[in-house]
């Protein structure tokens, strides 16, 4: 059976369906898929849209195999989900990050059928909950205001562009019609309340029951207090504000306290570490860039008003537009974005650090020996090397390409060290695409009050921080931790198997507005209300600028903010910890 | 004589916090005083006793102690840190940071171990039978080229991880299964030694020391250029038969290319097209 | 909670009082006469044989923002040996020595009795994160200074000679961003070094894209200044930092504002002046231009300056000095960090490392000393390290030893580099300083040069009730002989007091509370800044990535905001 590279990702499907409802069957058919270059179906007699089952060393998964213009023969590509996880490398090299990127699979036609969502997860210890949304209703607004609203300067809350300048018109409490987001933000503001949570659950007897807010808040504070090592994880979602009260809890109850750059940018922070980081505002490089590197990252489905609006086709201060710019896209397939570009690398999959290798050396006006480098020819690198050098503002935008595959944080060194080198000869500067909304907020704070961005072990009484070991990736994987504190993120849905049949063998508490496939294996589920749409926050986007996420609605009755319930836990624990 | 058991009281959970378990911590102690040695076991504070039963006759000086771990610490953390002197034996799974800044003595681990084996390790020697994983005889991040492992002797039975002697200043690694990428990164001296394969980008930005790899390596980092062939290599205490590719670099690192990274022909079919640059 | 110090000796000089015995007051917050407290209900502090001070005031000190976190991020190895436990409900933890986290900062500022200190450098883009970081810091006041010298609308105005629109949008970002004084750092470098340029940029060379230089920014800026009224000076950080004969760009940047002293008080105040204090003409022959600057300060008195004290051993070298940072990079290879910020500024960030036989560091240890020694007004000269650039602010002590002991400074000569040495006056020097000039050095002079000296700096009625008490007993100890007392005794407070509370305790945390931030509210007439406005909205699209609205900080944002209410001479 011939082997196959898969990679995984996001797509602007997946992402859309996502807000929609990751219980909804758009969800499945946009992420429970196998996409496969035309000449690899028809040498493996697969038909377009049947299924197949996708084998790799570390698990099985049935999935629906369609032709994708966007891969290459010998690249198989499933989007970023729970049925991805099944087949991800959990090996995360000691860098905290799983491999989720370049691993040897198999495909094969199956007949079986593809697993709902929280079915993926139902061998492991604890049987996830199966939630029957039509006995669920909101229970009717809170707010008795009618009338329209128009907000403009909305602070959008889906991804790391964190793009301010949405138009939303809000009419009696509910969200109407947005304006200037891209398909995924308008999604998730236009179906933010689909799949809600409304009160609060504690698990008994295999079964969710509802209780008060005081019930849920004691049960929590419980099982924190009682753990010996709990992780408190994800925090990307909500806002500055909470993510100061999560560290204080972290540090209160001795746990490690993560959010999940851990399986996203916690490699640029590694290379960081190493090296330092040259980079600059987003309004810097759409004023000035002349060259545009996407490296490892596909812009038009991750982050897709980002060439719109701060690179590739942006009109900026100096630089006009596209035509002003040239635009280099370096990948392991032609993915949608690649389209786009004046030169289009397609580099072997694990060999970005020989690729960036070999650039550094010829930058320098090294002679390299080998004739080809990373699947690369050497003229094709010279090519390249040549734009860099001669550019006026160089810009590398990366992501998940870098961060993901082999070398992981030694990636991303080697990515800020050829930008380093550059400067001798011109202007460049590099940016991580983040891609969870504030998650490069929570990393800032993390950071600000441990001296730590994230994966900080209190468990000492002090931060400790060594990604690998208190990654909360490698601790789930070992089944370290004996509790979890899981809040605005949904590890159940993108961590790999092996850290979610730990999850479910541990208490597990999930703070979120939504259902998520981790509450289906929660024992305390306190929902809370949305950060920019219902609360307000301050959260940074991807090049650190900071800004204000408004509330333009009231949340549901009886459902507050992170903060408030966070508050609530922190003074119980205190209570119990120290004394009235 | 000397000995002294350690037999875990329960199956640990959560991590364990072992710092205080060494001859030097041990030596010259009753058993009701190493029994009061401070542990952790997650973030509870506890005695040593707590978590083991604690069995023999400790010698009066570290070179007279030997502890024997009987069972699984596949939770431990910082076994043996910074011991000078005896003998520490486990017999199952040593948890991470096994041998921890380490100045003398012995480690044998008869199971596997996890991550950063010997971290910043001066002197001693560590034997793993099984598998090791991440970030051998490593520097910790942040730290530069150099901090890593100064001295002593690493020797792995099995397979070992990712960034194998990163940061490695002095003293030698033999590894007899495979290696993960990155072996050699950062180093500036110090041998290593792999028996089998290399998951690739070897001796990535090494300014000096030696790397040798007897299976294969899919590709060559660019920073490295070939300067010769060789028979054989010593590392110590081993002496490795080739004949090897032997390459000089990393380039990028230091121009001066002090460092060798020496690779099986006849297990890299594929690297043939290097020849042409020996005379 | 009332309190009475009793028996201390009061060190006060913004009224006088130079080491006479005296009770203490505090009532609500605030310092009080002895006649407004319940004598037996008040709690008592008995503080014989010990020094009573008000708490310290730092003015310029980089303790928060993004290139402060990018700082701490790219330095964990600074993090794994320097930490701080929780403990109980009193303390929080923290991490790192050049780069400490939030509680650490404020923990040990407050463990040394300082209670104020300002962040000397935020690009307004970021200031959100700047107040952020300001409001995670325990104990103490805090205000920021916005960086303004390469902004896109002041460089603008100042090429079109407008200097009342430059002050009225000076007026408006201020109140914007919640910032307190203008601050200038190599200005118009962070400019140029959008295009990479602007390595060395000399103070008469053309700023590129400007029919400006960068003396032409610093002389606007001070009228604007004068025109706002502003409490604070112009500060400024001057060009060719880091240069060996930078120390002329220093006297010419001094010079060029010379002529715009107002009411006697000072029209510019000069940062970390060791760093643009060097002769010579390459780093084989820097030497200290210690000497010429402080003869300039002695007969100029419109300048004020503090020092950037270089302390032996790490530090973590961070400023808006963006090319400057990249040229260290190339002098101490190692990481280099850069952020440039969209129409504002930039900030670089390097490790490094200042070592007793290197002789650059010596000759550059001794500049900070030299001029503290030879200028004779202890009133214009303020004491700092420019945290972290060239040592960490928990060093200070280290640094009252040396001024005030010969000895000190003798016993640290000895380890040093001989050559560097004699590129210096400092071994001709006998000066040592007295308690009294110290505590002048440490709170009373930065209090008043910040335009606070009505509620800091001082103990008088009135004051805020921050209160510093040393175990050290000037009438028992030779400073000079025993300067170690000294220095272990500022090293931890015996009792640190923040707005009337007990906060430090022989010199152990006892309470966490929060200070408050202040920025200035400079008003100006309506109409001028309805115009300002109307400018900054017709280009803020054009040039930023994000909407105006979003870019304005509300009053509620921060914590504990106060304004400090000025009144510009714009009509």
């Amino acid at each position: 059976m011939s082997t196959f590279t898969l990679i995984t990702g996001r797509t602007l499907e997946q992402g859309r369906n996502l807000e929609i409802g990751k219980f909804s069957k758009g969800y499945l058919n946009s992420a429970a898929v196998c996409e496969m270059a035309k000449e690899d179906m028809e040498k493996l007699g697969i038909k377009d849209g049947s299924n197949v089952k996708v084998k790799t060393a570390y698990g099985e998964v049935v999935v629906k195999a369609v032709t994708s213009a966007s891969t290459t023969p010998g690249i198989i590509f499933i989007p970023m989900g729970a049925w991805a996880n099944m087949v991800v490398n959990p090996n995360s090299q000691g860098s905290g990050m799983p491999t989720l990127k370049g691993i040897p699979a198999t495909v094969e036609p199956t007949s079986e059928q593809i697993s709902a969502l929280e079915d993926l997860i139902s061998m492991f210890h604890k049987k996830p909950i199966k939630i029957d949304f039509s006995q669920i209703s909101p229970p009717g607004s809170t707010s008795t205001a009618s009338g329209e609203y128009n907000f403009k300067d909305v602070v959008c809350c889906f991804c790391g562009c964190v793009c301010d300048d949405l138009e939303v018109v809000v009419k009696d409490s509910t969200i109407k019609s947005v304006k200037n987001a891209c398909a995924i933000g308008m999604a998730k503001l236009l179906n933010y309340n689909n799949e809600r949570v409304y009160k609060p659950m504690i698990r008994k007897n295999g079964k969710l029951v509802e209780v008060s807010l005081e019930e849920a808040i004691e049960a929590a504070a419980n099982i924190l207090i009682n753990a010996k090592y709990p992780i408190l994880y994800g925090w990307s979602s909500t806002s500055n504000e909470a993510m100061r009260l999560g560290v204080r809890l972290a540090e209160l109850v001795g746990g490690v306290v993560d959010n999940t750059s851990v399986i996203c940018h916690g490699p640029t922070v590694l290379g960081t570490q190493q090296v330092g980081v040259v980079t600059a505002t987003l309004g810097q490089i759409r004023n000035r860039a002349d060259l545009i590197i996407f490296w490892g990252c596909n812009p038009l489905h991750a982050h897709p008003r980002h060439t719109v609006r701060y690179s590739a086709m942006a009109k900026g201060w100096f630089i006009k537009g596209r035509k002003e710019r040239k635009i280099i896209i370096v990948d392991v397939r032609p993915s949608p974005t690649s389209r786009m570009a004046d030169l289009f690398i397609q580099v072997k999959p694990g060999r970005d650090y020989e690729l960036i290798t070999a650039l550094r050396m010829v930058i320098k006006d090294h002679t390299i020996e080998a004739e080809e480098v990373a699947g690369v020819p050497r003229d094709k690198i010279l090519q390249m090397a040549d734009m860099l050098r001669s550019a006026k503002f160089g810009a590398l935008f990366f992501g998940m390409g870098l961060t993901m595959t082999i070398g992981k944080g030694r990636n991303i060194e080697e990515a800020i060290k050829l930008v380093q080198d550059l400067n001798e000869w011109t202007k460049f500067v590099i940016l991580p695409m983040r891609g969870h909304f504030n998650v490069a907020g929570t990393n800032a704070v993390m950071a600000w009050l441990t001296g730590f961005p994230y994966a900080i072990d209190l468990s000492l009484g002090y931060p400790r921080h060594n990604p690998g070991l208190t990654s909360s990736t490698d601790i789930l994987i070992r089944g370290d931790a004996d509790a979890a504190l899981i809040i605005a993120s949904d590890p159940a849905s993108h961590f790999p198997q092996q850290a979610i049949e730990n999850l479910t063998r541990i208490p597990v508490i999930v703070i979120d507005p939504r259902w998520s496939l981790t509450s289906t294996i929660a024992d305390v589920i306190i929902p809370t209300a949305f950060v920019g749409i219902e609360v307000n926050g301050v959260v940074y986007r991807m090049d650190g600028v900071p800004l204000k996420a408004k509330s333009i609605v009231k949340p549901p009755p009886g459902i507050l903010s992170d903060e408030e319930v966070l508050k609530m836990i922190i003074k119980k624990v205190e209570e119990k910890k120290f004394g009235g | 004589m000397g000995e002294v058991t350690l037999k875990p009281k329960f199956t640990f959970h959560v991590p364990v916090e072992m710092f205080n378990v060494s001859p030097d911590m041990f030596s010259a102690k009753t058993v009701k005083e190493i029994g009061e040695l401070k542990a952790y076991e997650g973030n509870r504070e506890k005695k040593l006793s707590d978590l083991f039963d604690i069995e023999g006759e400790p010698g009066g000086k570290p070179e007279e102690v030997t502890i024997i771990v009987k069972g699984d610490i596949s939770k431990a953390r910082r076994l043996g840190k910074g011991m000078t002197a005896g003998k520490i034996v486990v017999e199952g799974n040593a948890g991470h940071m096994v041998g921890y800044g380490m100045r003398g003595g012995m480690i044998t681990i008869h199971g596997n171990a996890g991550l950063w084996v010997g971290c910043k390790m001066k002197d001693g020697v560590i034997e793993i039978f099984g598998n090791a994983e991440d970030n051998v005889g490593g520097s910790l991040r942040g730290e530069k080229p150099g901090k890593g492992m100064s001295g002593g002797v690493i020797l792995i039975h099995g397979n070992a991880g990712a960034e194998v002697g990163r940061g490695m200043k002095g003293g030698s690694i033999i590894v007899d299964g495979d290696v993960g990428p990155l072996v050699g990164v950062d180093m500036v001296g110090g041998n290593i030694g792999v028996k089998g394969n290399c998951e690739g980008k070897a001796g990535a930005r090494m300014k000096g020391g030696r790397v040798v790899i007897c299976g294969s390596i899919p590709e060559i980092l660019s920073s490295f250029y070939i300067e010769e062939v060789r028979e054989s290599i010593k590392v110590k205490p081993e002496k490795f038969t080739g004949p090897f590719y032997v390459f000089i670099g990393d380039a990028l690192a230091d121009i001066k290319c002090n460092g060798r990274l020496l690779v099986s022909i006849n297990n890299n079919p594929h690297l043939k097209p290097y020849e042409k640059f020996l005379e | 909670m009332e309190w009475i110090i009793k028996n201390g000796f009061v060190y006060d000089p913004l009224n006088n009082v130079k080491g006479e015995k005296m009770d203490i007051a505090i009532k609500n917050g605030k310092i009080v006469s002895l006649r407004q407290v319940n004598e037996r209900e008040a709690k008592v502090v008995d503080a014989s044989g010990m020094v009573v001070m008000a708490g310290g005031v730092d003015i310029h000190s980089h303790i928060a923002g993004s290139k402060v976190n990018t700082g701490r991020i790219m330095r964990p190895e600074d993090h794994y040996k320097v930490y701080m436990r929780i403990m109980g409900n009193i303390r929080r933890s923290g991490s790192g020595r050049t780069t400490p986290s939030t509680n650490i900062i404020g923990y040990k500022y407050a463990r040394m009795g300082w209670t104020t200190v300002i962040e000397p450098a935020t690009p307004p883009l970021k200031t959100r994160h700047t107040h952020e970081e300001l409001d995670d810091i325990p104990i103490i006041d805090k205000a920021c200074f916005p960086l303004l010298d390469s902004n896109w609308f002041i460089l603008n105005y100042l090429e079109k000679g407008e200097i009342e629109k430059c002050a009225a949008f000076i007026a408006w970002i201020l109140k914007a961003i919640k910032g307190y004084a203008i601050k200038i750092v190599d200005p118009g470098s962070a400019e140029a070094w959008g295009w990479g340029k602007g390595v060395g940029l000399h103070c008469d060379e053309p700023i590129p894209g400007y029919n400006l230089t960068p003396l032409d920014v610093v002389k606007g800026l001070c009228k604007a200044n004068q025109i706002l009224n502003l409490p604070h000076p112009i500060h400024v950080h001057c060009n060719r930092l880091g240069f060996p004969g930078n120390y002329t760009c220093t006297l010419e940047t001094m010079d060029s504002v010379s002529g715009l002293a107002k009411n006697g008080l000072p029209s510019i105040h000069i940062t970390h002046v060791q760093f643009t204090g060097y002769t010579g003409e390459s780093w084989a022959s820097v030497g200290s231009g210690g000497e010429e600057i402080a003869k300039y300060v002695n007969n100029n008195k419109h300048v004020t300056l503090d020092l950037g004290q270089v302390i032996f051993g790490e530090a973590t070298t961070m400023t808006a000095d963006a090319p400057f940072e990249f040229t260290l990079y190339h002098l101490s290879p190692g990481k280099w960090s850069n952020a440039d910020v969209e129409v504002e500024t930039s900030a670089g960030i390097v490790p490094y490392k200042y070592k007793r036989k290197n002789y650059v560091n010596t000759v550059q240890w001794t500049i900070g000393l030299e001029i503290a020694l030879l200028v004779k007004d202890p009133w214009r000269v303020f004491m700092t390290t420019d945290h972290p650039n060239a040592g960490p602010f928990t060093k200070y002590p280290t640094v009252i030893g040396w001024l005030v002991s010969r000895k000190a400074r003798e016993k640290t000569m000895e380890t040093v580099n001989k050559r560097g040495l004699r590129k210096s006056a400092l071994p001709t020097i006998d000066r040592e300083y007295d308690l009294y000039e110290i505590t002048i050095l440490t709170r009373a002079s930065p209090a008043k040069i910040l335009g606070l000296e009505k509620e800091k700096g001082h103990l008088g009625v009135g004051a805020d009730a921050d209160v510093a008490i040393y175990n050290v007993n000037p009438e028992k100890t030779d400073l000079s002989k025993d300067y170690k007392e000294l220095v272990k005794a500022f090293k931890r407070a015996a009792y640190t007091f923040k707005d009337g509370e007990l906060v430090v305790k022989d010199g152990e945390i006892v309470k966490h509370t929060y200070g408050k931030t202040y920025y200035v509210n400079c008003r100006i007439p309506r109409d001028l800044e309805k115009l300002i406005v109307d400018d900054v909205k017709a280009k803020f699209k054009e040039w930023y990535s994000v909407s105006l609205n979003n870019y304005v900080i509300g009053d509620e944002e921060v914590r504990s905001l106060k304004p400090l209410e000025v009144e510009s001479s714009l009509k």
